[in-house]
């Protein structure tokens, strides 16, 4: 099995993707927590090219990009798959992955943090949004019924997103407009992998609190 | 292997199959002959001295007499019979496993669609090519990629596939033949590291010095060295990115070799020198320089009279600004 290390920040959902998918097929490995603002000379050795976590490096070996990682992961370690084996499922699963992390994440970053008095942001977030939604129907997980690559990917929509609504008063991703989406988000974070995963709530809020404060909306 | 052992036991102790003399069993065998052609063109060992002598000294001596001499037939031609024959055979295969319908959407310019052509006919796939006018999309494009909207999609007995660097991977792994991507997990990660890295870094810092001029480009231009000099050494002790063939990387960066000089003309910037960046730029020839990649360039006239309009119009709205 080797040597494993994850480089990363607990409440950042890049780092925990990773967590998820390594307890998921039962990897033991160590965890080393970045302080963001004063990177370490290992991290900056391991990533010098976009010098961030999360960095996986298994035997010595580094590898950078949450996606990449889980790759990298399914790859190496095949028990408990979060790809299916079918070439055309798979190529789905990536489009989807992509799309949340190319289109969904800046949109909702932007509606629900940067820029969340911007009514237009909210809206081009919720469109987004729509189009998870109706991926989803008739589905437990994205994954279909076991948790898998796009479910993890999508872990900052099953879990910050609601408790920045929370802090925030934002009614972006409701029951009412988003009742897949809802529903997935209770079924994913019922999953003990998952929980373990994550920050505790009460420590993810306490951060939101106070980052949200020192950061003004733009 | 095993049917050929059976057949040299019946050779023990016996100088041929007849015994003293050439015999019934001694003509049935005689296009064992052909073994050698065979192992010729479909590249692969069937009798060697090690496993088989008995029949492997039998050949010798059964091709030494005159009689058999004479009547085989010339073997120079025998062997290019039977390449084209293996050539018949295996595009048969390829093609009954792809009938299988293989459709991609694009346009004249895209270098992302480009990708999918070369990956294509790098493992020799048989495909319709739709060209799209993407100022007037055609419903089918809308149909297939709804979510984007965008080139290049390729659709695979009608299920549509979209996204370049997942359009690449769908096609490594539903056609085998001539691997793009490298067998170990660690050598993939680095090359979908790279991918990535172009695609999201090197590109868009390309395009924003596209965009600019002056003061403004000097600065922007900054980071795209950076980007250039990560690339550049991704090559050290390499000919290609994928190592001796090209390989999944060369296709991802393959823009590079055709349209950094087209940005740099059409905005009038150095980017990519000799002097700087001496493995990509060799890179850069090497990679046009193949057939396939060659064969499928936009028209280089057209590019630039294209780009010429897109700088001018993006000059023209920020001075607006």
């Amino acid at each position: 099995m080797g040597e494993v290390k994850v480089f990363g920040v607990r409440r950042s959902p890049y780092s925990c993707r990773v967590e998820i998918a390594l307890k998921l097929k039962g990897i033991k490995y160590d965890f080393i927590e970045e302080d963001l603002s004063n990177k370490s000379p290992l991290l900056l050795k391991y990533n010098p090219v976009h010098k961030k976590i999360p960095v996986l490096v298994h035997n010595e070996n580094p590898i950078a990009e949450s996606l990449v990682i889980l790759e990298y992961i399914e790859e190496t370690w095949k028990g408990t798959p979060i790809l299916p084996e079918d070439p055309y499922q798979r190529a789905m699963a990536r489009f989807w992955s992509k799309f949340i992390d190319e289109k969904c994440m800046p949109a909702l970053l932007k509606a629900a943090v940067k820029e969340r008095e911007n009514k237009k942001a909210i809206e081009e977030a919720a469109e987004l949004l729509k189009i998870l939604e109706n991926e989803l129907e008739g589905k437990k997980f994205f994954g279909g019924d076991n948790i898998g690559l796009v479910d993890i990917v999508a872990d900052f929509i099953g879990y910050w997103l609601g408790l920045i609504q929370h802090v925030t008063g934002l009614e972006l991703l409701t029951k009412e407009k988003f009742p897949n989406l809802c529903e997935w988000s209770h079924e994913f974070l019922s999953s003990s992998i998952v929980k373990e995963s994550f920050p505790p709530s009460d420590h993810l809020l306490e951060y939101i609190r106070s980052w949200l404060s020192a950061n003004p909306s733009k | 292997m095993e049917n050929l052992k059976f057949v040299k036991e019946q050779l023990k102790g016996k100088k041929f199959f007849g015994g003293g003399k050439i015999g019934y069993i001694d003509v049935a065998f005689d296009w064992l002959n052909l073994a050698s052609i065979i192992e010729e063109v479909a590249g692969v060992k069937l009798i060697d001295e090690d496993n088989f002598p008995w029949l492997k000294a039998w050949m010798e001596l059964f091709s030494d007499v005159p009689v058999i001499k004479q009547s085989w037939p010339d073997q120079e031609k025998l062997i290019i019979k039977y390449q084209f024959v293996l050539k018949l055979e295996s595009n048969q295969t390829s093609m009954s496993s792809a009938q299988e319908e293989v459709k991609l959407f694009r346009n004249w310019s895209s270098a992302y669609a480009l990708r999918i052509v070369w990956a294509l006919k790098i493992k020799g796939i048989e495909f319709h090519t739709i060209f799209e006018d993407l100022e007037n999309k055609s419903p089918s494009l809308l149909h297939y990629n709804p979510v984007h909207k965008k080139v290049p999609v390729l659709v695979h007995n009608g299920k549509p596939i979209c996204e370049s660097l997942v359009v690449l991977e769908y096609i490594e792994e539903t056609w085998k033949q001539n691997p793009l991507l490298p067998e170990d997990p660690l050598d993939k990660a680095t090359a979908r590291f790279w991918a990535k890295f172009n695609d999201d870094k090197l590109l868009p810092s390309i395009a924003v010095v596209f965009t600019t001029q002056g003061k403004e480009q000097e600065e922007v231009k900054v980071p795209v060295m950076e980007n250039l000099k990560f690339v550049d050494e991704q090559l050290k002790g390499k000919k290609y990115f994928g190592g001796e063939k090209i390989g999944f990387l060369d296709i991802v960066f393959g823009w590079l070799a055709n349209m950094a000089s087209v940005v740099e003309e059409v905005a009038g910037v150095q980017l990519i020198d000799e002097e700087n960046f001496p493995l990509l730029k060799a890179w850069m020839e090497l990679f046009s320089d193949t057939p396939v990649i060659k064969e499928s360039w936009p028209d280089r006239e057209k590019l630039i009279i294209k780009y010429q309009l897109r700088r001018e119009g993006y000059l023209a709205s920020s001075v607006a600004k």
